[in-house]
């Protein structure tokens, strides 16, 4: 026992020291990939980016600037476009690490197909990915464009996307599972949020999100704006909730109201009547109010259920422009489809085949509920001294 | 009567002299045990004449290790000066009265045996009794008067506890042997004694309570013990080897402890404790691996505290068992599973150092393994110094030098800590052994590789046994009712039975009707 | 005479069936059932009850553990004819669940490292265990069900919070074929045979009329584990998603995020499979070593761990030459060999012991001395 104990100590040790331990990487030999960026050019090939983090120095005063390197090659593939990237960095980049994919517009709207098949089955990009559309620019040029207060444009562009959703809840997260399940699917279609590049006030180039590209099939087909993504976003709640609604007062003393969105929930369902489908699209929102600008009392039950009103009428206004667009776009976004397979399984074997010709003309009901709860730390419309 | 003895014992060789009988005339006797005794500086012969007969006597003794007080007041002065006092009828002189009377009414020592052979004369003067031999009887007294300087109770160094008592062994049997009574009083408390040693003669005590202990576990320690020959037993470490069950493995199967409160504590869970005289060790069998993370003191702290102490401890032990590895493992193959901040901080610290991680972390192990090692060995006076030194200003250094990221530092330092939480040091020792199997192993295939030394450690880990208590119970085999006692510790009004252990009859601890159990 | 108590005959037993199904069965019902897979898990139970009578009504009426069962109830010639059959079958499945992993680590987790290393460590390790003998196996199985469910159901429970999208059950009881329903309840049926290895294992329990309840125990825990991460890993990925991945339980794990701070936990996942694939591979070899012992009249069954674990190896490399004719055993073949020795021969053994009475002796320590002699 003796002798074979040391013969396999001595094994380990000398195994453990020699280079051939396959899939060992040190760490001084990484570089850390934030973002991936693909879009199609002019040659029919794909033009591939990848954002580089530098390391951080811990006990260097942090400078909010960029620290990264972008890398752009191309390639028939992304296979081949991320393998030519070993031509220019002297490190192995991890993907693993990287927090966004951008999409180029071109590619968007000549199909994703082919690019799928890359995400679902290489095992180091993760499947928690943001998927991000760049409808006009190259994503190199998104990459090169900054994000203010962050090292980093694509894990700003992810973290901005995070923040927004629950303090101002315009635009709702697409992580490549998601978005690689919807595009497997049939009868739901993918769908995710545009970033843009804009001027600061200095004039730099920085980065926002604007409007979300819809998809028939693996096709972009078009964008929702930012009503229509509101609309998006009341239908198909994500965690975390929130956001807020900005109301033209109905009330002559007062001129606007802002209310935050603590919690709202929805379902799609199709309903039959007179042997026709009809998706009941239902909301149900919880509100706080924020702000009032104006000097009259509102604050009274009677014209708080007024409130209430015009916020379902806003919320109606928001869905209705949403599932408008999605049928003009011919693109299932909100999954009508996949309701009817849920809940009419029978009827989805009759329509599920020419789905795409029926679903433009298909039937909705909206039917929103919104009870307001709160409001904050004054329980009276802020009334200053008359002069 | 007085020359039965034909043989001469001048003409006998020490080694055959040890056997021989007292001869009944003392001048033979004196010059067989100046023989046996020859060159042992520390024997004391002391001859004298005493009664009004004029009747020659030797004293003898070890100087240092009886009370030469006592001797000289109990022994040699009653002799002397007293015999007259006592009345000895002359007739009967000669069949032994003045023996007896000696034995009886003049020796004023507590514990008085009658020896017969040189053989037992040398060993009870080296026990530190003394010896009188008077002329003309064939047989010696040994008068006991052992007493030598000893190191007092003390608070064992090892085994440092914040609650419960802090009296711990001394390298004299006797006293420890007390302790422990002090804290079993029952008959049932058996102290069993063995002389092992052919030429130390140790004595060596088996402890156990009777009806408790199951007794073919105490038969066969018993048998263990009685198997071992050799020439001497120094310490009771010594005796682990020749008693467990598997022998090539580092995974220590008994528990050695300086503390009495934690043997009586074991003793009334059924196991038996071996102690031996000059070590103040005392090693309980049969020990499980689990055991090694409760600590005595558990037991007399509040239950809850206590428990989130174990588990703590528990916490502990994986980390210095496995975080050296897990780090090694997660930088070189792993690297999705660090959040990207943190990546970045280490891939930056880790920027300038020359070598892989693996050889990284070996390099900080074994310099801490030195460290922790010298600081054991060196005065105490320098000690301190040399940690602070080999801590902080190597460690600083190889940090600014770029030969170490500080992140290993951290590390290395962490499971350092976590590997003094371990309350026994043998279980320490398991760790620090293992620790670096594993980092080879994660070396080389990352998580898999720790999962392989892992299955191969538990694969060891499960065929061994102490004394046939599985090494791994109570977790496997499972016994519910004990699981818990390892993960949290039992309050005690739960705390019903004792430990199962294989042939045990008398297993309830408490009995809840009322009216005492058995023992 | 080796003595197991009934839980570690229940970790025995879960080990041999659940580590494999745990990644593999559930895909293979999403495949063929989309969203209503668990349903086919949960129907499950009804021929796992009907098994597990087959199996405890051998077990009554036998005198001899499984192999030398063969011998009592068949005859002396065809009893080794058969147990020589088995011993292939167990050595095949010792090989295919070995390959079947090594394959899985191979695309997922170390690409570049040789098979061979993995396969050489596996079996160095399974050697090991088998060389200790089976009761100090039984006790590792002890910690490692204890360890490895308490991971499997944690896992099962974080993926609950990954976003699910609990419609994605529905439409609920929509199957559109039965045959695929039947399909699908027959693969995991096959997993469940499994559940033989109590042939073996019941004579060392202290009363084998407890085996009937052990297996019980072990047919929930099975059904409760699959379908909760058949049902998680619908939930998460959606069922179209779920077809298109090879290992789509891996894929939740992936995923699984917590607290944003600790995410990618698949390599925790695969170092704590490796424990339950190693377990139940050396189950099979265990089983393969006893057999071939019982066939050739061997006095000893250790010996024949590491000359086996050779043809073991060379078996595993060639019983594919890649994933896709893998995962055709998967599908079509193993479930087939599992059906024919795992049920239809223990069918025969039952109608066999039908007319039989029930053995005088029910105590294995009363019927010590008729026992094989290494067993223990």
């Amino acid at each position: 026992m003796p002798k074979k104990l040391s013969f396999f100590i001595i094994i380990l040790f000398f195994s453990s020291l020699l280079s051939g331990c396959y899939d060992r990487i040190e760490t001084t030999q990484t570089a850390i990939c934030a973002g991936i960026g693909i879009d199609s050019n002019e040659e029919g090939s794909l033009d591939f980016t990848v954002q580089l983090n530098k390391p951080v120095e811990p006990q260097k005063p942090i400078s909010f600037t960029q620290q990264v390197e972008n890398i752009s090659t191309q390639g028939e593939s992304i296979t081949e476009g991320a393998r030519r990237v070993m031509l220019m960095v002297p490190r192995l980049p991890l993907w693993s690490h990287a927090d966004v994919l951008i999409i180029g517009g071109e590619l968007a709207h000549r199909g994703l197909g082919g690019i799928a098949d890359f995400f679902a089955r290489n095992r180091n990009v993760r499947h928690d990915v943001i998927v991000l559309i760049s409808p006009y620019d190259k994503p190199e040029q998104i990459f090169q464009s900054s994000c203010p207060l962050s090292l980093c444009s694509s894990r700003g562009i992810m973290k901005i996307l995070e923040f927004q959703e629950t303090m101002l809840g315009s635009y709702t997260r697409m992580d490549m599972l998601h978005f690689l399940s919807r595009l497997a699917t049939p009868g739901i279609d993918p769908i995710a949020p545009q970033v843009v590049i804009t001027k600061d006030i200095k004039g730099n180039n920085i980065l926002t999100i604007e409007g979300m590209a819809v998809f028939n099939g693996d096709k972009m087909t078009g964008s929702l704006d930012e009503k229509e993504s509101r609309g998006y976003r009341f239908l198909l709640p994500e965690k975390p909730q929130g956001g807020i609604i900005t109301l033209k007062s109905p009330f002559a003393g007062c001129r606007s109201i802002d209310l935050e969105i603590t919690r709202f929930k929805s379902s799609i369902k199709p309903v039959k009547k007179d042997a026709q489908i009809i998706i009941s699209l239902k909301t149900e929102a919880e509100l706080n109010i924020l702000g009032i600008q104006g000097k009259e009392e509102i604050l009274t039950p009677e014209k708080i259920a007024v409130l209430e009103k015009e916020v379902i009428k806003q919320i109606t206004g928001d869905i209705t422009a949403c599932v408008e667009k999605a049928q003009k776009l011919n693109s299932d976004i909100l999954g009508f489809g996949l309701a009817v397979y849920r809940y009419m399984p029978e009827e989805w074997e009759k329509i599920g085949t020419n789905w795409k010709e029926v679903y433009p003309e298909i039937d909705y009901e909206v039917e929103v509920q919104a009870k307001i709860k709160n409001t904050y730390l004054i329980h009276k419309v802020y009334q200053p001294q008359e002069q | 009567m007085r020359y039965i003895n034909k043989k001469n014992l001048s003409l006998l060789t020490s080694h055959e002299l040890i056997n021989h009988p007292i001869s009944s005339d003392i001048e033979e006797n004196i010059s067989g045990l100046k023989k046996i005794l020859f060159n042992c500086s520390d024997a004391v012969f002391r001859e004298f004449t005493f009664g009004s007969r004029g009747h020659k006597g030797l004293v003898l003794y070890f100087d240092g290790l009886t009370d030469r007080r006592e001797i000289e007041e109990n022994i040699i002065k009653p002799l002397i000066l007293e015999i007259g006092m006592v009345n000895i009828d002359p007739g009967l002189e000669d069949q032994g009265h003045l023996f007896l009377k000696i034995k009886n009414s003049i020796v004023a020592v507590a514990e008085v045996k009658e020896l017969s052979t040189l053989g037992e004369i040398v060993h009870h003067i080296s026990s530190g009794d003394t010896i009188l031999i008077i002329d003309g009887y064939d047989r010696a007294l040994s008068a006991g008067t052992r007493s030598w300087q000893t190191r007092s109770i003390q608070t064992p160094d090892n085994e440092v506890v914040i609650f419960g008592p802090k009296e711990g062994f001394s390298e004299t049997l006797r006293f420890n042997t007390a302790l422990l009574r002090r804290r079993i009083k029952s008959s049932n408390f058996k102290i069993e004694a063995f002389i092992l040693g052919r030429v130390t003669k140790t004595d060596v005590v088996l402890c156990y309570v009777e009806g408790i202990a199951p007794p073919g576990l105490v038969e066969e320690v018993k048998a263990r013990l009685k198997r071992i020959d050799v020439d001497g037993i120094l310490d009771s470490a010594m005796l682990e080897e020749f008693i467990v069950d598997h022998k090539n493995t580092i995974f220590s199967q008994v528990e050695h402890t300086e503390k009495p409160d934690r043997v009586a504590a074991h003793l009334l869970e059924g196991r038996v404790g071996i102690m031996v005289d000059g070590s103040p060790m005392a090693i309980i069998m049969p020990i499980s691996f689990p055991q090694f993370w409760l600590s005595p003191e558990d037991y007399y702290n509040n239950y809850i505290p206590a428990s989130l102490f174990r588990m703590l401890r528990f916490v502990a032990f994986w980390i210095s068992l496995l975080l050296p590895s897990l780090y090694v493992a997660v930088i070189t193959f792993h690297h999705e599973m660090i959040p990207t901040a943190l990546y970045l901080t280490i891939a930056a610290t880790r920027q300038g150092v020359p070598f892989p991680a693996f050889i990284e972390a070996i390099l900080l192990e074994i310099t801490f393994e030195l460290l922790r090692e010298a600081g054991l060995r060196l005065p105490r006076a320098v000690g301190p110094a040399v940690s602070i030194v080999g801590a902080l200003i190597i460690g600083d250094a190889a940090v600014r030098a770029g030969l170490v990221s500080t992140p290993m530092v951290v590390i290395v330092a962490a499971t350092g800590i976590a590997s003094f939480v371990t309350p026994a040091y043998n279980a320490g020792i398991i760790n620090r052994i293992a620790r670096f199997g594993f980092l080879a192993a994660s070396s080389v295939l990352g998580f898999l590789g720790i999962m392989i030394v892992l299955i191969l450690m538990l694969t060891r880990m499960a065929s061994l046994s102490s004394l046939g208590l599985p090494y791994l119970s109570p977790l496997a085999p499972a016994n519910l009712e004990q699981m818990t006692d390892v993960v949290v510790r039992r309050p005690w009004f739960s705390n019903l039975h004792r430990p199962y252990l294989e042939g045990m009859q008398n297993y309830v601890r408490q009995n809840r009707q009322g009216g005492g159990e058995k023992h | 005479m080796l003595r197991l108590s009934n839980f570690q005959v229940y970790c025995m037993l879960l080990l041999f069936c659940a580590p494999i199904a745990f990644l593999q069965v559930g895909k293979y019902a999403i495949d063929l059932l989309l969203n209503n897979a668990y349903l086919a898990v949960v129907a499950t139970i009804i021929p796992g009850i009907l098994i597990i009578y087959i199996f405890h009504y051998i077990i009554q009426k036998s005198t001899f553990p499984f192999p030398f069962m063969l011998e009592e109830h068949l005859g002396p010639k065809a009893g080794k004819i058969i147990g020589f059959l088995y011993s292939l079958i167990f050595l095949f499945f010792t090989s295919f669940s070995l390959r079947l992993f090594i394959d899985f680590i191979e695309t997922n987790v170390l690409p570049q490292t040789p098979i061979t290393i993995f396969l050489g460590l596996l079996l160095l390790c399974s050697c090991l265990a088998v060389k200790t003998g089976l009761g100090n196996f039984a006790r590792m199985c002890e910690v490692i069900v204890i360890l490895g469910l308490s991971f499997a159901f944690t896992i099962a429970f974080l993926s609950f919070f990954q976003h699910p999208d609990i419609k994605n059950l529905l439409p609920f009881a929509y199957i559109n074929s039965l045959e695929s329903f039947f399909r699908a309840v027959f693969m995991l049926t096959s997993e469940i045979l499994k559940l033989t290895a109590i042939l073996f294992l019941a004579f060392f329990i202290p009363d084998k009329k407890a085996s009937f309840s052990i297996m019980i125990k072990v047919l929930f825990t099975f059904i409760t584990l699959i379908s909760s991460i058949t049902i998680a890993t619908i939930m998460v990925l959606g069922a179209h998603a779920a077809k298109l991945f090879t290992f789509p339980t891996f894929i939740v794990v992936r995923i699984i995020n917590i607290a944003d701070f600790i995410t990618n936990l698949d390599a925790i996942f695969i170092g704590l499979w490796v424990i339950g694939i190693f377990g139940s591979s050396t189950l099979f070899l265990f089983l393969f070593c006893i057999t071939t012992s019982f066939v050739f009249n061997l006095q000893e069954y250790r010996f024949l761990a590491s000359p086996s674990s050779l043809i073991i190896a060379v078996l595993a490399l060639q019983m594919a030459s890649n994933i896709l004719e893998l995962n055709i055993i998967i599908v079509h073949i193993a479930p087939v060999l599992l059906f024919i020795f795992f049920f239809l021969i223990p069918l025969l053994l039952f109608f066999i012991t039908w007319k039989k009475p029930y053995p005088s002796s029910s105590s294995p320590l009363e019927i010590k001395d008729h026992f094989p002699t290494y067993l223990n």
